[in-house]
C-alpha cells in the first residue's frame, strides 16, 4: 500500500445534490436553534425532564454523539497508531468525523444547559473535583489534537509526525471516553449508575458507535460522489464492527450479571429488565434486538455477511442500539427512584419520586437530532474546503 | 455530485486558511447558537452577568452585587428588599435533629418553608422540604404462601408478605383529612448539609459549595444549569427551576440572603439552607418555628450547651445514608 499514491480531493460542490443536503443539514441546525430557543425562553418545564429524571433525550444525542466521535477516531488510530496502512487512505476522514461529530455533541449538550449563557463566564472557574468539569477539558483538548493531527496528516513536511500524534490523539481518545463513562460511574446516589465498569463499557461503546457511523459516512459520501469504495475494505470494517458489537454485549452482560448475583440490585435490575415499561422495550428491543442481535447475525451469517447491503443496515442498527442502549443507560437509571431508606422508596402522584414515565417532548427531540445535522453540515463543508477524501478506493489500494 | 479531476496539493497556507475559516464559521455559529435570551435576562444588568464567583468575591464587591439586586427586586415587587451578606460567624458549625418520633405529618413545615424561602408558588415540585408518609407493615397469615412483595422487587426475606413496621413505598403529597394518621409514619427529609456534600463535589463551576459554618450553599447567578447536583444528591434534596418561578408580589418575603432566599431564576437549581437569613442572626429556621411538636432542633454543634449537641448527647441518634460517608449535619433521633 504504502507504494501506491494516494490522491486526496475536495468534493466539487456544485451539484444539486450537494445543495439539497447542504440545505437539509442547515435545516436540521436551524430547527435545533429553534427549539432551543423555545426551551430557554419557556424554560425545561417544556420538556418531558423534572426532578427525578434530569437529563432527557438531549443528553442522550449529545452523549452518542461525543462517543461515537472518539470511536470515529478508530481507523485513524489504526493506521498512525498501530501502522495498519491499509486504513491510511480513511485517516483524513476518520479525524474529520472524530471533530464533527463532537461539535456536534457539545453543542447540544450545552444548548440543554438551564443557562446556556452563563457557561463562557461560569468556566471560567472550574472545579477540578468534578468529573463533568474534566471532561470539559478532555472534550475541548480532543478537537484540539484531532486538529493537530491533521495538520500532520495534511502536510507533507509534518508526515513523520503523524504516528507520534496519532498515538497521542489515541491515548488522549481513550481517556476522553473513560471520562464520559465516568460522569455516570462516579454517580452513588443512583443505583444504575455507581459502577467502574461504566468507563470501560463507554470506550468499547465507542469503538462500536463510531465505526458504525463511520462506514455509513464513507458509504454514503463515496456513492453521493460517484467514487469507487472496494469491498475488501467494508468487510475489515465490518469485521472489526461485529468484534465490538460483541465486545459491548459481554460488557452488557457482565454488567447485569453483577447486579443480579447480589440482592441490592434486584429492584432496580428487575426494572430494567422486566418491569420497567419503555426502558425494559428499549433495552430487550432496541439495545439487544436491533443494536446486537440482528447485527451481528447481518456480519456473521455466512450469505449475507457479505452484501454491502448488510453491512450498511447493520451498522445503521448499531446506531439505533448505541441511541437506545445510552436512552436505557442515562434515562433508565434515572427513572428508577432513590432507595431513601434500605428497601424503601418514595411515590407520590407527582411521579417525581416514583418509578418515573418520561415522555420526550418534540422540543427535545428536535434538539437532540439536530446534533447530527451539525456534525453532518460540518462535514459536508469540510470535505468541500479540503481535501479530505482520497479519490478511489478500490481493493488494489487498500490491500496491505 | 462530482470530483474535481485533478490532483489537488495542500500547503499549510491552505491547510490553515480552511481549518481557520471553519473555526470561525464554527464559532461564530455556535455562539449564534448560545445567544438566546428572554425577558428575565434582558431585565438583568451587565454588571450582574459579568460579575464574578460569590465565593471568590471581596467584601466590596458582594456589597455591589447585593446592591444591585436589592434595587432590582425592589423595582420588581414593589417593596424594600434587603439582600443580606452576612459572613459565617467563628466557631459555629449549624446542626441539625429531627425527631422522628414526635413528627406527626402536619407539613406545616414545608409551607412554612415555601413562604420563607421565597419559593415558587402553586409549584409542589420544588419545595425544599419533604415530609414522607410511611405505612405501618404487618405480617399477615393469609399471605404466608405468597412469599415476596412484587413492587420493584425488593425481596424481604422470610415469608412475610410485608415487612413489619416499614413499607415498600412513601408518599409526600398526601391529603388525609387529619394527622397523624392511624397507619402511618413519617419522615420528613431536606439537604442534609453533608460535610462531604457529593453536590459540591461534581459541579463543574463551583457555583455551589460548603460556607466555613457548615451551611451548603448556591450561587443562583453563577449556576449554568447543569443539574449534575441533582443527579449526584443521595438525599433528593435539590429541585430545578423548570420554568420562571412564580412569586406572587404580596407573598415575597423580603428579608433576603445572597445564598439563600433571593428570588430565583429559571433554570437554576436551590435547595434548603438552614434559612441562612435568619440563622446568621441567631434566629431559628422557619420550619422549626411552626413546629407544633417540637419534632425540631438546631443549633451549633461545637457548643456543648446548644439544643442540637444536648440531642446528640442524650438521644438515639441515626444519620441518613450513613454508609455514604457523607456526614450529613442533619441527624434524626427517638426519645
Amino acid at each position: 500500500m504504502s507504494s501506491k499514491k494516494i490522491v486526496f480531493l475536495t468534493i466539487e460542490g456544485k451539484s444539486l445534490g450537494f445543495y439539497f443536503l447542504l440545505g437539509v443539514f442547515a435545516l436540521m441546525v436551524l430547527a435545533g436553534l429553534g427549539a432551543s430557543y423555545y426551551m430557554e425562553h419557556h424554560g425545561h418545564v417544556v420538556t418531558g425532564m423534572n426532578n427525578q429524571i434530569v437529563w432527557g433525550m438531549p443528553h442522550v444525542f449529545a452523549v452518542f454523539l461525543i462517543v461515537a466521535a472518539s470511536g470515529a477516531l478508530n481507523v485513524a488510530s489504526i493506521s498512525s497508531a498501530f501502522g495498519k496502512v491499509a486504513y491510511k487512505p480513511l485517516a483524513r476522514l476518520s479525524a474529520l468525523l472524530a471533530i464533527t461529530l463532537l461539535v456536534g455533541g457539545l453543542v447540544v449538550l450545552v444548548l440543554d444547559l438551564g443557562r446556556p449563557d452563563r457557561l463562557i463566564v461560569a468556566m471560567t472557574r472550574y472545579n477540578f473535583k468534578s468529573i463533568f468539569a474534566w471532561n470539559i477539558y478532555l472534550y475541548i483538548g480532543f478537537i484540539g489534537v484531532v486538529a493537530a493531527y491533521l495538520w500532520m496528516m495534511f502536510e507533507q513536511r509534518m508526515n513523520r509526525f503523524t504516528s507520534a500524534v496519532g498515538t497521542f490523539a489515541f491515548v488522549w481518545r481513550f481517556i476522553l471516553t473513560t471520562g464520559t463513562g465516568s460522569i455516570f460511574g462516579f454517580i452513588v446516589a443512583r443505583q444504575a449508575y455507581d459502577a467502574a465498569l461504566l468507563a470501560p463499557t463507554f470506550v468499547i461503546m465507542s469503538l462500536s458507535f463510531g465505526t458504525a457511523v463511520f462506514i455509513l459516512m464513507l458509504h454514503f459520501i463515496y456513492s453521493m460522489t460517484g467514487r469507487e469504495l472496494g469491498d475488501l475494505l467494508v468487510g475489515r470494517l465490518r469485521n472489526l464492527l461485529s468484534i465490538f458489537v460483541a465486545a459491548v454485549f459481554y460488557m452488557t452482560l457482565i454488567f447485569h450479571l453483577t447486579n443480579l448475583y447480589g440482592t441490592q440490585h434486584h429492584g432496580v435490575e428487575r426494572f430494567l429488565l422486566l418491569e420497567g415499561g419503555v426502558f425494559t422495550q428499549v433495552f430487550w428491543i432496541g439495545q439487544i434486538g436491533i443494536g446486537t442481535l440482528a447485527p451481528l447475525a447481518l456480519f456473521w451469517l455466512p450469505g449475507i455477511n457479505k452484501s454491502r447491503g448488510s453491512i450498511l443496515l447493520g451498522s445503521l442498527m448499531v446506531v439505533i442500539g448505541g441511541l437506545s442502549q445510552i436512552f436505557v443507560i442515562i434515562i433508565g437509571a434515572q427513572a428508577y427512584p432513590l432507595t431513601l431508606f434500605p428497601g424503601k422508596t418514595v411515590s407520590s402522584s407527582f411521579f417525581d419520586g416514583a418509578i418515573n414515565t418520561y415522555s420526550p417532548s418534540l422540543p427535545e427531540w428536535v434538539l437532540g437530532i439536530s446534533g447530527f445535522g451539525i456534525a453532518l453540515l460540518a462535514t459536508l463543508i469540510a470535505i468541500r474546503v479540503l481535501p479530505f477524501l482520497p479519490q478511489r478506493l478500490a481493493d488494489a489500494q487498500t490491500e496491505s | 455530485m462530482k470530483i474535481k479531476k485533478t490532483e489537488q496539493k495542500i500547503t499549510r497556507r491552505d491547510f490553515l486558511r480552511g481549518s481557520s475559516s471553519l473555526g470561525v464559521a464554527s464559532i461564530a455559529a455556535t455562539a449564534g447558537l448560545m445567544a438566546n435570551t428572554d425577558d428575565a435576562h434582558a431585565k438583568t444588568t451587565w454588571a450582574e452577568w459579568f460579575q464574578g464567583n460569590y465565593r471568590l468575591m471581596t467584601d466590596e464587591e458582594k456589597k455591589e452585587a447585593a446592591q444591585r439586586l436589592e434595587n432590582r427586586y425592589s423595582e420588581e415587587f414593589g417593596k424594600q428588599v434587603t439582600v443580606d451578606t452576612t459572613e459565617a460567624t467563628d466557631g459555629v458549625l449549624f446542626g441539625y435533629a429531627l425527631n422522628i418520633q414526635k413528627c406527626i405529618g402536619c407539613r406545616r413545615c414545608v409551607k412554612a418553608c415555601v413562604r420563607e424561602n421565597n419559593q415558587s408558588r402553586h409549584n409542589s415540585e420544588i419545595e425544599w422540604i419533604r415530609v414522607i408518609r410511611m405505612e405501618k407493615g404487618s405480617f399477615d397469615a393469609g399471605k404466608m404462601d405468597q412469599g415476596y412483595p412484587e413492587d420493584h422487587g425488593i425481596q424481604v426475606g422470610g415469608n412475610s408478605y410485608r415487612p413489619a413496621g416499614v413499607v415498600l413505598e412513601g408518599q409526600h403529597y398526601y391529603e388525609p383529612d387529619k394527622v397523624p394518621e392511624e397507619d402511618a409514619f413519617y419522615f420528613p427529609i431536606q439537604c442534609m448539609q453533608c460535610e462531604k456534600p457529593p453536590c459540591v463535589k461534581v459541579c463543574p463551576v463551583r457555583t455551589t459549595y460548603r460556607e466555613p459554618d457548615g451551611i451548603v450553599v448556591i450561587d443562583y447567578n453563577w449556576c449554568i444549569g447543569c443539574r449534575m447536583c441533582i443527579g449526584a444528591c443521595p438525599y433528593w434534596a435539590r429541585r430545578f427551576n423548570w420554568g420562571e418561578p412564580n412569586l406572587p408580589k404580596e407573598e415575597m418575603n423580603p428579608e433576603t440572603h445572597y445564598l439563600g432566599n433571593r428570588p430565583r431564576m429559571k433554570g437554576v437549581v436551590e435547595k434548603c439552607t438552614f434559612c441562612i437569613q435568619r440563622t446568621r442572626k441567631g434566629r431559628y429556621t422557619a420550619c422549626i418555628e411552626v413546629c407544633p411538636v417540637g419534632a425540631r432542633k438546631f443549633g451549633n454543634l461545637l457548643d456543648p450547651e446548644s439544643e442540637v449537641r444536648k440531642v446528640l448527647d442524650r438521644k438515639r441518634v441515626f444519620r441518613l445514608k450513613a454508609e455514604l460517608n457523607t456526614y450529613p449535619k442533619f441527624f434524626y433521633f427517638v426519645d
